[in-house]
């Protein structure tokens, strides 16, 4: 029977230092995941997952178990996002070109793996989702790669449900409108 | 027709609900209302096509990259005895090996040996919980300096260099030149900013412990002194009191 995230909480909190490591490991993917679809960089989202741990650990404390331990996580990662985002806008402005210059060589280039039309429409989406604004972008990639109830989402980002699919319905519009072209 | 008009909805309203229309995170009687205005009105309906087709387009982006590097891979995941390995060789400057280890009240520890640092989940011998530990506190400026000083060296030249350039680059410079940015911002180092928030957080813990001992240090003075002054007959020929 495996134990709830609150139960390996209690246990740390208890001084249990195994289920620190349990905890890591159930959420590990999940919050490097998360960073990456909003970042798009996986050096930048391996470090948010790092700290991201860091900070949840160290503060353990401050985590009164009001909220999922998940939902606290991911409120971490998001705003360890946001904050990257917001000290890095000019340098991210320029990795972006870059990043977009890369997508354009490697697709220039032959196909490895996927389908050329496959990789090549990924990409396509990958760029449409990072140009979205923040706060659409943020609801897209919970609800949508990250399978998060909307419920959860506003937990997450401590902002009304209402709010939440709004920014979702945003976000739809404005990935339908750029992805126009795009036959399925 | 069909349905009283208490149920229906607006198009605004309704348009608020796509989202989790789609997502199949509406309750019955609210879909169903949805649902039904949806039959009758051609431009919602057009509007949840258009959503759907997003929606379906998000499923190609489907890969998530991971690190570059095969040991951050090996980094996702704790290793069998519990260790994690957060950076590789991190500084030449302090190459000696500075080994410290700290447990938190959490049973977190950090140790920086050979220039590389390890978090650890889990008890080790080194490793004594409660009480303040001397060993970190006296490796502390060491550590505070070789920070510093790769964070001078390395990331001054590498990043800071960088970013000064990039926008001159990004404007008269061409496709190579975002190629070769892109290629150092992958292969850059990130762990010392780990380090950096690794050592924070113990400094923190640190003077945590610290302060907690000197409270339970000057609480059991302040009891002292006011056993003593209580009880001024329990005199001890050890210890003379003092004369006026
Ligand atoms: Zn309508």
């Amino acid at each position: 029977m495996a134990a709830t995230d609150n139960d390996l909480v209690e246990r740390i909190c208890r001084g249990d230092a195994a289920g620190l490591a349990l905890l890591a490991e159930r959420y590990d993917g999940e919050a490097y995941a998360l960073a990456y679809r909003l970042l798009q960089n996986a050096a930048t989202a391996e470090d948010i997952r790092q700290t991201a741990f860091l900070r949840a650990f160290g503060r353990l404390g401050e985590f009164n178990g009001r909220a999922a331990f998940s939902t606290w996580l991911f409120r971490i990662v998001i705003n360890l996002c946001r904050d990257w985002h917001r000290s890095q806008r000019v340098r991210e402005k320029v990795l972006q070109k870059a990043r977009d210059a890369h997508l354009q060589e490697q697709a220039a280039a032959p196909a490895t793996g996927d389908g050329p039309e496959e990789a090549e429409m990924g990409r396509r989406v990958a760029r449409a989702v990072r140009a979205l604004p923040r706060q659409a972008r943020e609801v897209v990639v919970m609800r949508h790669y990250m399978d998060l109830k909307f419920t959860e989402i506003a937990e997450i980002l401590e902002t009304p449900v209402s709010t939440v699919k709004s920014r979702m319905a945003v976000g739809l519009k404005l990935l339908r409108d750029s992805l126009e072209d795009i036959q399925l | 027709m069909s349905g009283s008009s208490e149920t229906q909805m607006n198009c605004e309203t309704v348009r608020e609900e796509l989202p989790a229309l789609l997502y199949d995170e509406l309750e019955d009687t609210v879909r169903q209302r949805v649902e039904e205005h949806l039959r009758q009105c051609e431009a919602c309906r057009a509007e949840l096509t258009g959503y759907r087709r997003a929606m379906h387009m998000l499923d190609e982006w489907s890969e998530v990259e991971r690190p570059s590097q095969p040991r951050r891979e090996r980094a996702i995941r704790p290793g069998r005895r519990g260790w994690r390995r957060v950076g590789p060789a991190v500084v030449g400057a302090a190459a000696a090996a500075i080994a410290f280890a700290v447990l938190s009240l959490l049973g977190l520890s950090v140790s920086y040996n050979e220039g590389r640092l390890l978090l650890t989940f889990g008890s080790s011998p080194d490793v004594r919980p409660g009480a303040p530990d001397e060993a970190f506190a006296e490796h502390l400026p060491a550590l505070r300096t070789a920070v510093q000083e790769a964070m001078d060296t390395r990331i001054a030249t590498l990043l800071e260099g960088l970013e000064t350039d990039l926008v001159e680059i990004v404007n008269a410079e061409g496709q190579r030149q975002l190629l070769l940015v892109h290629a150092l911002d992958q292969r850059r180092e990130t762990d010392l900013r780990q380090f950096a928030a690794a050592v924070d957080v113990l400094v923190q813990r640190q003077e945590e412990e610290t302060q907690r001992a000197q409270r339970f240090q000057a609480d059991m003075m302040a009891w002292r002194t006011s056993m003593e002054n209580r009880l001024p007959q329990t005199t001890d020929k050890q210890e003379p009191k003092e004369k006026s």
